[in-house]
C-alpha cells in the first residue's frame, strides 16, 4: 500500500478528483474518511457513482481509516486520501497515519467562515487545526486542479 | 503532445471546452471550432483548416466531432483522408474530452482514439439503475 495523495475537499469525490486527481497521481483506491458520509447508505451510493471506471472506493469513519492505514489494509493499491476538514488529517494522525504533505482543495465559503484563499475558507476551529498541522512539519499545498497552481498554505496560515 | 481539436454545431464545442476547465488543467494545444447558422460547409472547412494550421502539434491532432453524421464530422473526414497526423472520433462528451486530455502525453494517436473511444462510452450511465442497485 502507498498514499498517493491526502486531500482536503468539502465535495470529496467529484469531478475534479474523479477525472483530473485520480489519473494525475495513479491511485487505483480512493479512501473516503468522514464519519457522517460513513453513516449514510445514500451519500455512500452517491460517492460510489462518482468513482471512476476501473478504481476502487472504500468510506469510512475517520477512527476505522486511521485504523485501516495505518495497518496498511490496502494490499499494493496506491490510496488516494479524501478528508473534509483538517480536523479529519490530524485524527488520522493521532490514529498512527504519517502524513507528510496535504493538497487542499475546495473548502467552501460560508457565512462564519473565513476565506484564506480563492478555494480556501475555514471556521475558527479549522484554523486551529491547520495550524496545528503546520507545526506538527506537514506540508500543506493549496491546489485547485492537476498541474495548477500551487499555493504554499503553510505560509498562508502562519500569516492568519 | 498529440492536440486535441473539439469541432461541433454552435458553441458546444466552446462550452465543452470551457466546462473541461474545471475538471483538469490542461489548454495547451486545446481548441474549438463552431458550425454556426448560416455558415455553408465551406466556411467550417476553412476553419477548421486555420486552426490546424495555429495549432502546431508535435504528435499529430485528434478531432472530437459532436455528430457522426453532421457537417463538422463530415469535414473532419476530408481532412482526415487528406492528412497523416489526424484521427477523428464522432459522439464527444465530457468525460470523452477529459480523458483525452489527460492521456494524450502518454499515448500515440491510435491508442489515444481507442481512449477516447472507451471514456466516451463508459461515461454514459443510467444513474437511477445503479444507485438502486448500490442501495439495496
Amino acid at each position: 500500500m502507498k498514499i498517493v495523495l491526502v486531500r482536503v475537499d468539502d465535495r470529496l469525490i467529484h469531478g475534479q478528483v474523479a477525472v483530473g486527481w485520480t489519473r494525475t497521481v495513479g491511485a487505483t483506491h480512493i479512501l473516503v474518511a468522514n464519519d457522517e458520509v460513513a453513516k449514510d447508505a445514500t451519500q455512500k451510493a452517491l460517492l460510489k457513482l462518482a468513482t471512476p471506471v476501473g478504481v476502487k472506493a472504500t468510506i469510512l469513519s475517520v477512527a476505522e481509516a486511521a485504523a485501516a492505514l495505518a495497518g496498511a489494509k490496502f494490499g499494493n493499491d496506491n490510496v488516494m486520501v479524501l478528508v473534509r476538514d483538517p480536523q479529519s488529517l490530524l485524527s488520522l494522525m493521532q490514529g498512527g497515519v504519517v502524513l507528510t504533505k496535504v493538497n487542499i482543495g475546495n473548502v467552501r465559503t460560508a457565512p462564519g467562515r473565513e476565506r484564506l484563499t480563492n478555494q480556501v475558507a475555514a471556521s475558527p476551529a479549522e484554523i486551529e487545526a491547520w495550524k496545528e498541522l503546520d507545526r506538527a512539519g506537514v506540508v500543506l499545498e493549496a491546489i485547485w486542479l492537476p498541474g495548477g497552481a500551487v499555493t504554499n498554505f503553510n505560509n498562508v496560515i502562519r500569516e492568519r | 503532445m498529440i492536440g486535441v481539436l473539439v469541432v461541433t454545431h454552435g458553441r458546444l464545442g466552446e462550452a465543452l471546452v470551457e466546462a473541461c476547465g474545471m475538471l483538469v488543467s490542461e489548454n495547451e494545444c486545446l481548441r474549438s471550432v463552431g458550425f454556426h447558422p448560416g455558415e455553408g460547409v465551406e466556411d467550417l472547412d476553412a476553419s477548421v483548416r486555420a486552426v490546424l494550421a495555429d495549432m502546431e502539434p508535435n504528435d499529430g491532432v485528434l478531432c472530437l466531432a459532436d455528430l457522426a453524421g453532421g457537417s463538422p464530422a463530415r469535414v473532419l473526414g476530408g481532412l482526415l483522408l487528406e492528412r497523416l497526423q489526424l484521427e477523428v472520433v464522432a459522439g464527444v462528451n465530457l468525460p470523452m474530452l477529459a480523458e483525452t486530455l489527460l492521456l494524450r502525453r502518454e499515448l500515440d494517436l491510435q491508442g489515444l482514439v481507442q481512449h477516447a473511444l472507451a471514456s466516451g462510452t463508459q461515461g454514459i450511465v443510467d444513474v437511477g439503475a445503479l444507485l438502486r442497485g448500490e442501495a439495496l
